[in-house]
């Protein structure tokens, strides 16, 4: 596995640590899943990465290149083989240009191939996401979310990127809509070997689509695992009580009336107390978790954790 | 595999929804429909005219409206509606083309502002706010004074000092579009920032610009009539409706005719505008779907 | 007398340019006393429709035509806006999605929980200040004392939803209907508040009609669980048999596509197509051009919601001819 991506970010958003000295590896063809609520600061993370937003400090590496040194113009040719697809599927595209020229525009931007050429992969790249080509020249109101939202994965992929930062895509969609587009991704992921930063706050299908999966909390990454490791051992208290807290489909025909609940609220990320983030809510909290904030290290092979008492 | 239902309902895309929306408010087609026909009057003035502008008739002065003089003759004895006839194409002449520059410098210097925001913002927006303080009209008749009296002097000016509107309006929405998701999406595509201002945020501003423009003109008009109040309108014989009817007002009491038809048509014109829009700006924002 | 709603037959249509949008056509069921009611559907379904239906919150362009709503002896179909006024927030209270929105940002939430107990003259001031403090000490949020003259962006989503629950509760209501309410809050907190309305619900001796698109959660939390398709009634059944039987194939697909934790990788099989555009629906029964099992009489005739077992309503031919299991 080469190392795709390292990043190791120190940053702060407006005197709030929206992400807060954040470090991973992403392998080619790897999707990691990027796990927490909100003030997690996990949609930072997606776009400081692509420099959507700037980082204020550490790099971010891939394929041996420090985006954060590049120039404006070799940034924008880097581009490329970056992107991002997102939550919202209708605001992701311009109202005013029809779907295929939503797509298109990439392969203009970056003077991509004639009229035709772009036409025809515009063709094939529809046919790809699953969509019928006489989509090309309705506009994105007029298509329901699920297509909207393929729409936004062909320009993604109209490119060829390496990587994609896949920013909450099926949270707005309805459930039978976002199983569709879920397993649209997970095809693509085979079949071109896409490496995907897949975040949301939806741990089930999180685990669908990755191979690892890290959990964020208040900016900084709590416990990071392959995927079968974190769900079958979690380590950390918070990702233990997000797991727990999800209802599940009942089985045996006993539903579960009661939720296991964490107590309190996520606070405010402005102003922590110091210590370990997560000591409001933890049921384990201990003296040293009030002043020393831990370490994030490694527990088990290729398991991390960021908790004294793991 | 996704499946495709067939749209066989009736097809609402935005801009024919606000074409729909617009027809059914009566005053608006009224104005348009209006506007249209002395557009094209004006436009074939010189041929419609039965008489020049300045085509002097002593023997005529001061007639009332007859078989040969439609709505009259003027104190030189000029045929008061071929008079109205060019009045009116300067009119609109004044106001499209003023407009046009308002549009142009408004939406370079709000877009820029806009997008760019910081330090370039807060200059551009500074300039703005020095144009927005000065008394228009003042600033009208300075540069006509200076610049002289010809229509297309009095047509730039009235848009130099108009723009600062539109700039204010423009910089508004850049500045909410910028932060979109498909700007975004565009920035992450590697688009260059002038190609993400000319296709992603100002198509998307068409909206207002164009109520803008149409509240614009009838703005303009007005500020010309203004200036021929002070003398500083459209340099005679050349007739606009301001200086007619400035002129006129001395014999208001033995001969109306040489006021009414100018204002007549003056006033009907701006409330054509007016409604057009109005209509537009209502049919933009729908309020509940029907 | 077990029951507090019977409804019969809704029908809500809209008027739009394009044409007539039947968001519910048709549906009946019914609630219980202390019973838990939960309406499943995704987008377009009519779900949240058939609810603002019954206390007469229809936008301008739509009116219910058809349909009976029984409460508590009355139709509330058949009152006028004063009538229908003197319920709302009293005997039926809702709980919106949108905790960020649906409080009135300039005013603390203190008197917001007053309000109702004023409006509906239960109470006078002193007395209803009293009970709103009581209510947020019920609904958990601390330093209620201090809290209660707060105002609502100094609160959390959580908070906030704890706000409006302690506002549904104030008249003490028979029935809350709670329209996607957790929808908007972060999964941790989602837990607390399901927790809270149950907690409401067997100490008020409350029935909920809750209404969402998570169908996992509705298996869970409901005693009866009404699944929505289109604007009308696909499955209707006591939730136990749900979970035991779901049969329509809308919900099984809906089942089967819902990603739980326990899904295997290969497994999701989603449900092809989309939900259908209201301006035009399919022919027949409106799920046959996504249904697998579709048949020729699925595409001509409408299927009616039939009772197959007891107390469990499906509305599909292949069902009722025993054709599904």
């Amino acid at each position: 596995m080469v190392k795709n991506l390292k990043k190791y970010f120190p940053a702060r958003g407006k005197w709030l640590k929206a992400v807060d000295n954040v470090s991973f590896s992403i392998g080619f063809g790897e999707t990691l899943g990027l796990v927490g609520e909100s003030g997690s600061g996990k949609s930072t993370l997606g776009r400081s990465i692509l420099r959507l937003i700037e980082p204020d400090d550490g790099e971010v590496i891939f394929e041996d290149v420090d985006l954060r040194k590049l120039g404006g113009e070799e940034l924008r040719q880097r581009r490329r083989f970056m992107q991002i697809v997102f939550q919202d599927p209708l605001a992701s595209l311009n109202p005013m240009m029809t779907a295929g020229q939503n797509i298109e525009d990439p392969l203009i931007i970056h003077n991509i191939g004639t009229n035709e050429e772009r036409r025809k992969t515009v063709m094939e790249l529809l046919d790809i996401v699953g969509l019928g080509r006489e989509i090309i020249d309705s506009f994105p109101h007029e298509l329901s979310g699920g297509q909207q939202q393929r729409v936004g994965v062909a320009r993604a992929l109209a490119l060829n990127p390496k990587f994609i930062v896949a920013d909450e895509p099926v949270s707005s969609l309805d459930v039978s809509i976002q199983a569709q587009v879920v397993s649209l991704l997970y095809e693509l992921k085979r079949k071109f070997g896409l490496s995907y930063l897949f975040i949301s706050h939806d741990l089930a299908v999180v685990k669908y689509l990755s191979d690892r999966v890290a959990v964020m909390y208040l900016g900084t990454i709590v416990e990071l695992a392959p995927k079968k490791e974190l769900y079958e051992k979690p380590l950390h208290p918070y990702t233990r009580a997000l797991l727990a807290s999800i209802p599940k489909m009942p089985k045996d025909g006993k539903p579960q009336k009661r939720f296991s609940a964490l107590k309190g609220e996520i606070p405010s990320p402005v102003d922590l107390p110091p210590g370990c983030r997560f000591q409001s809510r933890c049921e384990h909290v201990t003296e040293i978790c009030k002043e020393e904030e831990p370490t994030f290290r490694e527990v088990f092979p290729e398991h991390f954790v960021a908790c004294h008492l793991a | 595999m996704e499946m495709v239902l067939k749209q066989e309902h009736k097809k609402a895309s935005y801009w024919s929804s606000v074409w729909r929306r617009f027809k059914s408010n009566k005053m608006a087609l009224a104005g348009l429909i209006f506007i249209i026909i002395i557009t094209v009057a004006a436009i074939f003035t010189p041929w419609i005219a039965p008489y020049g502008y300045d085509e002097t008739n002593y023997a005529h002065t001061f007639e009332k409206p007859s078989r040969q003089f439609i709505w009259g003759t003027d104190d030189l004895g000029r045929d008061i509606f071929s008079r109205n006839l060019y009045a009116m194409r300067n009119a609109l002449l004044i106001g499209f083309g003023s407009q046009a520059v308002v549009v142009i410098v408004g939406v370079i210097i709000g877009a820029i502002a806009g997008f760019r925001g910081g330090t370039v913002d807060t200059i551009l927006m500074r300039i703005v706010d020095i144009m927005y303080a000065f008394p228009t009209f003042l600033f009208n008749v300075i540069l006509v004074t200076a610049l002289g009296r010809g229509i297309h002097i009095i047509l730039l000016a009235i848009g130099i000092t108009g723009w600062a509107g539109t700039a204010r309006l423009v910089r508004g929405m850049a500045m909410s579009l910028r932060n979109a998701d498909f700007v975004e999406a565009a920035r992450a595509l590697g688009a260059k920032e002038f190609y993400i201002i000319r296709k992603y945020i100002l198509p998307n501003m068409l909206g207002p610009i164009i109520v803008s423009i149409a509240f614009g003109i009838p703005n303009a008009i007005w500020m010309e009539a203004g200036l021929a109040l002070v003398g500083m309108g459209v340099r005679p014989p050349m007739p606009s409706w301001g200086n007619m009817i400035s002129a006129g007002t001395g014999y208001i009491m033995a001969f109306p005719h040489m006021v009414l038809f100018p204002a007549l048509l003056f006033a009907l014109t701006l409330l054509a505008f007016t409604y057009v829009g109005d209509g537009l700006r209502d049919a933009m924002s729908p309020r509940g779907e029907v | 007398m077990e029951e507090l709603l019977v409804v019969n037959n809704l029908k809500t249509h809209f008027r739009r340019y394009e044409g007539v949008v039947k968001a519910v056509d048709g549906i009946s069921y019914k609630i219980n006393y202390g019973e838990t009611l939960t309406i499943v559907g995704e987008s377009g379904s009519g779900k949240s429709v058939s609810a603002l239906s019954l206390l007469g919150l229809i936008r301008k362009n739509g009116k219910v035509v058809d349909g009976e709503a029984i409460f508590e002896g009355r139709d509330l179909l058949k009152l006028n806006q004063e009538e229908l006024r003197q319920i709302r927030g009293k005997d039926i209270s809702m709980v919106f999605q949108d905790p960020m929105t649906s409080l009135n940002p300039i005013m603390k939430i203190g008197i917001q929980i007053m309000e109702p107990l004023i409006w509906h003259k239960l109470m006078q001031s002193t007395e209803a200040r009293e009970k709103a403090i009581e209510l947020l000490r019920v609904v958990g949020i601390p330093d209620y004392r201090v809290r209660a003259w707060d105002y609502p962006f100094e609160f959390s989503g959580g908070m906030r939803q704890r706000v409006m629950i302690a506002i549904a509760l104030a008249c003490n209501p028979k029935l809350i209907i709670a329209d996607e309410p957790t929808t908007a809050l972060d999964v941790t907190v989602r837990a607390q508040i399901l927790n809270l309305m149950q907690d409401m619900k067997e100490e008020f001796g409350l029935s909920i009609m809750l209404i969402t698109h998570d169908i996992a959660l509705a298996m869970n939390f409901s005693d009866s669980i009404m699944v929505m398709y289109a604007g009308k009634v696909s499955e209707y059944a006591p939730v136990a048999e749900f979970i035991r039987n779901p049969l329509h194939p809308y919900s099984r697909g809906l089942i089967a596509s819902t990603i739980d934790i326990e899904t295997e990788e290969s497994f999701i099989k989603p449900i092809p197509g989309a939900p259908p555009n209201p301006l035009d629906l399919p022919s027949g029964c409106k799920f046959h051009p996504r249904c697998a099992y579709t048949q020729d009489i699925c595409r001509e005739v409408e299927p009616e919601c039939k009772e197959v077992r007891d107390g469990h309503k499906v509305a599909c031919h292949l069902v009722e001819r025993g054709e599904i299991q």
